[in-house]
């Protein structure tokens, strides 16, 4: 059930229009915002902070989220849950955060995080563009049901997205957290499709090595 | 049946020297993640795979962050680690939120 069902009660014996003018009443007038701070506070808190990375940008966001939310009130229907609602007002927020920071700094052209990703493989030789000895990947032996279970996994992923360049962990986050598709990325962080990839691909080659020398070989 | 495996054999070698290296293949393992890969591409993927295990490696952990990333949001009501909004941060958006909603419903008791 959810809860803000129970702010109000409709009683049985009341003419049902009356307890339809009481309900339009609860709707306009905003509940105590101050409460949602207390109730879904951290949990916005982490919602954006994982994506964001940044302490500061991640208050900023629920900051403003809270306040949207009280200006859109009334758009609210009960349907989702407090926090569900509150939530989609925060990934709002997010975006616009990374379409901002896009703004005032744009990614240079070839630099480090828009070049190839040539330092895991072997420069030269018969062997010249396959996995570098010492960076291969190795085998887990875990089923990723499993590791997905591990809050140590879990830890050190946090820790691991924590690591990436910027604007990589960025586009990283839209993509697989927020679950934009590429075109909506590109024209959030203004990157052309072919920096998108890039920075996807560097992403997960970062991760999974990062992965690889601090949750696997530490298990 | 040897000459069956020796011609398999033949091809896989060909098809090791004449098909693209692991940093093309990883590549088509990055982008098989975010879209359909072309006819072509599932080829050459699946040829390498055949051959390679540190790829097959790299395909499995990568479609395992992904998924990770995916389903992060479902932990964060245990995940403490996260951290949490400083009280600081707390107060400083409750105080605001007040100023606003006070602003708020005067202008609906105005209108």
């Amino acid at each position: 059930m959810p809860a803000e069902a129970s702010s109000f009660s409709i009683d049985p014996m009341q003419p049902v229009e009356t307890a339809t003018v009481e309900v339009s009443i609860i709707k306009v007038v905003p509940a105590d915002p101050t409460a949602w701070v207390d109730d879904h506070g951290d949990y916005l808190f982490r919602y954006a902070v994982v994506r964001l990375r940044d302490t500061a940008s991640a208050e900023d966001c629920v900051q403003e989220a809270l306040l949207s939310a009280i200006q859109a009130i009334s758009s609210y229907t009960g349907r989702s849950t407090e926090r569900t609602w509150l939530t989609g007002i925060l990934k709002h927020k997010i975006v616009d955060h990374f379409r901002r920071s896009a703004r005032e700094r744009p990614i240079p052209e070839n630099g480090s995080e828009v070049s190839d990703v040539d330092e895991f493989f072997q420069p030269d030789g018969r062997w010249k563009d396959h996995w570098r000895y010492d960076l291969m990947p190795v085998d887990w032996q875990i089923s990723p049901e499993t590791a997905i279970e591990q809050t140590e996994f879990r830890a050190t992923f946090q820790r691991c997205l924590g690591k990436l360049p910027e604007r990589v962990a960025g586009v990283f986050a839209l993509r697989e957290m927020e679950d934009l598709d590429t075109a909506a990325i590109c024209e959030v962080l203004q990157l052309s499709n072919s920096n998108f990839w890039v920075m996807m691909h560097r992403a997960r080659m970062g991760l999974r090595r990062c992965m690889e020398l601090n949750w696997f070989r530490k298990a | 049946m040897w000459i069956v495996k020796k011609v398999k054999r033949a091809f896989n070698v060909a098809a090791w020297n004449y098909l693209p290296p692991c940093k093309q293949i990883v590549k088509i393992i990055s982008a098989s993640l975010d879209r359909k890969l072309t006819v072509r591409e599932r080829l050459v993927l699946k040829l390498h795979l055949a051959a390679c295990e540190p790829c097959v490696h790299y395909l499995e952990q990568s479609q395992l962050l992904s998924n990770a990333a995916h389903t992060m949001d479902q932990h964060l009501k245990t995940d403490l680690y996260t951290g949490r909004l400083s009280d600081e941060a707390r107060e400083r958006i409750k105080n605001i939120l007040k100023a606003s909603s006070g602003l708020f419903a005067l202008l609906i008791a105005v209108m």
